[in-house]
């Protein structure tokens, strides 16, 4: 008899949300984590001197609103506090704004092109009607037209219902917007350079390709579906840097009597023919249940822990075959005060609490990119820059202030080698003179940083190659090929194990989609046990 | 002759535009086709490089012509027969060696064990599985793209049609597609294979002639796209230059003659006519007008819809969409007149050869880096073929006329095509000892010779890029796929319609059916 129903490897959010349903649902439920602390990629780190790092993923919106309702995660201690506007930084010191208000953002672009405020309401209109396309299908495991299972025929006819319902030109717009560049989808619209580099930088995020290369566009796609108090497309910190959303899940998984074990590491699932059975942990502690859920990326799940001869050899070749390419890096900097950008100007101060990307053209983003195709970090990155200290005073002490900086282009492993410390530090020193270029004087304000490339994601979080989706947003890793053709529905080839990490549609961001899909999927497969 | 009357004016005589012409005259259409050029065929066509030197224009490699147009033109009464010899493909290393891609699997897989047991053994179950996949798409190519409104349940049942024909391959064959498809072949090729000479020998076959790097997703597509297109059951690719075959424009020509098809060279078209919503004719330079209830455009649609088509006549998001459709060329072209024929590795071979310069995928890559910010390409890859090897009456007894294709050359002002010359002529030069003395005449063309010469816009060989947001059902913009432009009569045929580029025939004999089609119903309706 097993001590538990469900045994979930790894206490990032998927995880966590997977534990809280089926903790919910009254599955006696144990999580297991390597780390001395859980969060995963979703953790705030406190330093000395009352700063707390956001440490890996750091902005907020695409964390699904069912989610937070049903497991009361406001209750648990999460707030999402949305920011008012953004900035993108050009090379002569210009700006282009955004602000929460749409209206208000039109103006900001007639500034830099009449043509583009025209064209920024259509473009609005036409993201909005792919973004209620596609969200429903968020919280839905994927329908499969290769099975051809019977259930899910209702489900491919409901969808594509849906897809006729939009209308013929939405239709293609579809077809368009899942298959472009996001660089020849928004020159479909928009002539403005400091525009199209805002737009774009959200389309290469987390992602090994540059604006130019097709399938781009769906990544902005990915970006623009979430909401913040239902505002479609706005994002926000979580108060208390991202570790509060992981603390909020851990405290609705112990609401419901699940346990959550840390320094806790699995070198092992255990089978049983064809079924796995348990876990082996580092300590040598064996621990069995009717069930064990991974949210590690399939790498990890299905070619570091799972005994080689179990798998079937066409979808071994799949996972082999699975793209999971590190591209980005993180800077995050104690402040003893706020920053000046120079471009912004000092009657708009809530530019500065949202993003501030420097990001001035598409071929910027493109070189960028070319950086990383030939092994070095761009020398010339896509920076996303936050400060969420301005708005939540919780994560640094009077007067300083917390900065978190996204990069994108870093490879997982360099041309000339594996990565250093002192080349981890060129790359720092690369961020930050990118920043100190916009921003004069503020070097001299630094009191900590902390510099992590792909190397240092894949050695303390756990993501294989550093990249923080689990696995690259191409169409042939998406949908019903996600993570691989035949296995999409949070299930592998072996009883009893599932998957519910980002690697598992609808993918990554901190979404929580994986984890809850994962938790309906194994709940119906528990009802038909019993009903059988 | 100021004025006169014809049911069908086609403006442009490339091969689609003659395909077009003789299919609507074989049904009793009084066809004139108005050709600016002093000769017909387009960039099908031969030009003389050098006194006595023929060279195929544009198009030096030949996929199966469509076998619809060669069955309703009864082209083989002329001799284009739709089934041609797969081509053979040396491809040329650095260090002076090669590799050859021999159209049977197993000979090619030989040659391979030398660089690699594990790349000969995975190679024939490759080329069978990328040929099945080509062969599923074919359907997909040959058809007219339905229509995404299902008010028109025909629009339904066709995509129904289309979605079985891939199905009836079977469950696995259809997810594998299904999963490549959208991959780029650098990511499918790297999964599979070791060896760089192969790699990019297929990476050149999969961007060549796109705006794309064999880094970029999708390549898979633009690789079946060739491979579709080129092997048609029981028809296989060749150089444009099959000895025995005849050229697909001179047996155009005839069929359309045979036809009672008009051909008037030397008339360029000014403008189409348009009133009340409905073609009227064209206006030709020279002022004279020609009455017409349809016309039938080989051009290009940025210039039938911006240039030909007056502003008034076409609503503002329909030319906004036309505007957007990316036709910068990324391909050159070099042709030589040579005094004998170059010293390059000859393998034997029953069909007709073709030199690649495509070492591996980072080589291709790099020279679409170049292209990609509209710079001129160090070291580009290239395709070279011999036409007069095939075809001896190309070139007085004993001398050759060669082809190359150069991937990248930028639509750029400031290339200089001429430099492209003389770096092509040094790279084959480095493998054919003596070939730059050898050279008669050079003549190189970028994407702005290509586009002056042969009235592309963009000088983009398919009138519009090949890619997935370019394809199929919003080729060349959504919802006007089906060769019918936003004003009655007016039809497209060419390139930038859908399957895109390549002499197969397919466009031109699509739109004419979309042509008698409307005719057949408006008859019944009046």
């Amino acid at each position: 008899m097993s001590r538990y129903d469900a045994i979930i490897a790894g206490a990032g959010h998927n995880g966590l949300v997977t534990a809280a349903y089926l903790a919910r649902a009254g599955l006696k439920v144990l999580v297991l984590e390597r780390r001395s602390q859980i969060g995963g990629a979703a953790y705030s780190d406190e330093r000395e001197g009352g700063y707390t790092f956001t440490s890996c993923s750091y902005v907020c919106s695409l964390f699904r609103p069912e989610i937070i309702r049903d497991l009361q995660l406001a209750k648990h201690g999460l707030q999402i506090l949305p920011f008012e506007g953004a900035v993108n930084l050009g090379n002569n010191g210009d700006y282009l704004g955004t602000f929460s208000d749409h209206d208000r953002t039109r103006r900001e672009i007639a500034r830099h092109s009449p043509r583009d405020a025209e064209a920024y309401d259509i473009f609005a209109a036409d993201i909005l009607r792919q973004c209620r396309f596609i969200r429903p299908m968020l919280l839905e495991s994927p329908p499969d037209p290769t099975i051809g299972r019977l259930r899910d025929i209702p489900d491919l006819a409901r969808l594509g219902k849906r897809f006729a319902g939009m209308g013929e030109d939405a239709m293609y717009d579809t077809l368009r917007l899942w298959t472009a560049s996001v660089a020849a989808y928004l020159d479909r619209y928009f002539e403005s350079d400091l525009l199209k580099g805002a737009l774009a930088g959200t389309a290469i995020t987390g992602t090994a390709l540059g604006p130019y290369s097709p399938g781009t566009a769906y990544v902005l796609l990915h970006h623009f579906m979430g909401d913040v108090d239902g505002n479609i497309g706005a994002w926000g910190y979580a108060r208390g840097g991202m570790g509060s959303i992981s603390a909020a899940l851990a405290g609705a998984v112990r609401e419901h009597g699940g346990e959550i074990r840390t320094d806790a590491e699995i070198v092992e699932f255990l089978t049983s023919g064809d079924d796995v059975t348990g876990v082996a942990l580092a300590s040598g502690e064996e621990i069995h249940a009717r069930s064990v859920i991974s949210s590690l990326d399939p790498k990890r799940t299905w070619l570091k822990l799972m005994p080689k001869d179990k798998l079937p050899q066409r979808f071994r070749q799949d996972i082999e075959h699975y793209r999971i390419r590190g591209s980005s890096g993180k800077v995050n900097i104690a402040l003893d005060r706020a920053p000046n950008f120079e471009a912004i100007p000092n009657d708009l101060p809530e530019l500065n609490q949202g993003t501030i990307t420097i990001s001035p053209n598409m071929e910027y983003l493109e070189h960028a990119y070319d950086d990383w195709k030939s092994g070095t970090w761009s020398r010339k990155p896509w920076l996303d820059i936050s400060i969420p200290s301005l708005i939540d005073p919780t994560v640094a002490p009077e007067d300083g202030h917390m900065m978190t900086v996204f990069v994108q282009y870093v490879p997982p492993k360099l041309a000339d080698g594996e990565w250093t410390p002192e080349k981890r530090d060129a790359f720092g020193e690369t961020v930050l003179s990118g920043i100190e270029d916009h921003a004069p004087g503020f070097r001299d304000s630094i009191v900590d940083l902390e510099v992590r490339t792909p190397h240092e994601l894949e050695q303390e979080v756990g993501l294989t190659e550093g990249n923080i989706f689990h696995g690259e947003l191409t169409l042939d890793q998406l949908f019903f090929n996600r993570p691989v053709p035949g296995y999409a529905q949070y299930r592998g080839p072996l009883g009893g194990l599932y998957m519910c990490g980002s690697s598992t549609h609808p993918g990554g961001g901190v979404m929580g989609a994986p984890g809850y899909n994962a938790a309906q999927e194994i709940l119906s497969d528990l009802r038909k046990k019993v009903a059988a | 002759m100021t004025n006169s009357k014809r049911d069908a004016v086609v403006i442009g005589g490339g091969h689609n535009g003659l395909v077009a012409a003789t299919r609507m005259a074989r049904s009793g259409m009084h066809v004139v086709v108005l050709e600016a050029n002093e000769q017909a065929g387009g960039a099908a066509r031969g030009y003389e490089i050098h006194p006595g030197f023929h060279l195929p224009a544009l198009a030096h490699m030949l996929p199966a012509f469509d076998r619809r147009a060669v069955r309703e033109l009864k082209l083989g009464r002329y001799g284009l027969k739709s089934d041609i010899n797969e081509a053979t493909t040396v491809s040329l290393l650095p260090d002076g060696g090669n590799l050859t891609l021999h159209p049977d699997a197993d000979k090619t897989a030989a040659g391979l064990r030398a660089h690699s047991a594990s790349d000969a053994e995975a190679w024939p179950a490759f080329q069978q599985q990328l040929r099945a996949h080509a062969d599923a798409l074919r359907p997909l190519l040959a058809s007219e793209a339905p229509r995404l409104d299902f008010s028109d349940r025909r629009n339904l049942f066709a995509l129904g049609r289309l979605g079985w024909s891939i199905r009836r391959r079977g469950r696995q064959q259809m997810r594998d597609l299904l999963q490549v498809i959208t991959m780029s072949v650098a990511d499918l090729l790297e999964d599979r294979f070791e060896t760089d000479a192969i790699m990019g020998a297929l990476a050149l076959d999969a961007v060549l002639g796109t705006d794309h790097g064999p880094r970029s997703p999708h390549t898979v597509f633009t690789l079946l796209h060739r491979l579709a297109g080129q092997l048609a059951p029981g028809s296989r690719p060749a150089p444009a230059t099959g000895g025995t075959r005849r050229q697909p424009v001179e047996a155009l020509l005839e069929a359309a003659a045979a036809a009672g098809v008009e051909i008037r060279t030397g008339a360029a078209v000014k403008s189409i006519r348009v009133e009340a919503g409905a073609t009227r004719g064209v206006e030709l330079a020279d002022g004279s007008t020609i009455d017409s209830p349809v016309v039938v455009s080989n051009a290009d649609p940025v210039t039938t819809c911006t240039e030909l088509v007056d502003a008034d006549h076409l609503d503002a998001d329909f030319r906004r969409e036309v505007r957007a459709i990316r036709n910068k060329g990324t391909t050159g072209k070099v042709g030589f007149a040579l005094d004998r024929l170059p010293d390059l590795p000859q393998p034997a071979s029953g069909g007709p050869l073709r030199w690649v310069i495509a070492p591996s995928i980072g080589y291709v890559e790099r020279a679409f880096d170049h292209v990609k910010y509209g710079e001129a390409v160090p070291e580009p890859a290239l395709e070279i073929t011999i036409p007069s090897l095939d075809d001896p009456d190309r070139a007085p007894s004993g001398q050759h006329v060669m082809s190359v294709n150069v991937a990248y050359a930028p639509y750029s002002d400031s290339f200089d095509a001429d430099e492209m010359g003389k770096t092509v002529t040094a790279m084959i030069e480095r493998h054919a000892p003596g070939f730059a003395q050898t050279v008669l005449k050079r003549e190189a063309w970028g994407p702005r010779e290509i586009e002056a010469r042969f009235g592309m816009r963009g000088g983009h060989w398919h009138h519009g890029d090949i890619a997935l947001d370019q394809f199929f059902m919003v080729r060349p913009v959504p919802g006007f796929a089906q060769y019918r432009a936003p004003v009655e009569g007016l039809y497209l045929c060419g390139a930038g319609t859908h399957p895109g580029g390549g002499v197969t025939g397919t466009n031109g004999i699509n739109a004419a059916r979309a042509v008698l089609r409307d005719r057949r119903n408006g008859r019944r309706a009046a």
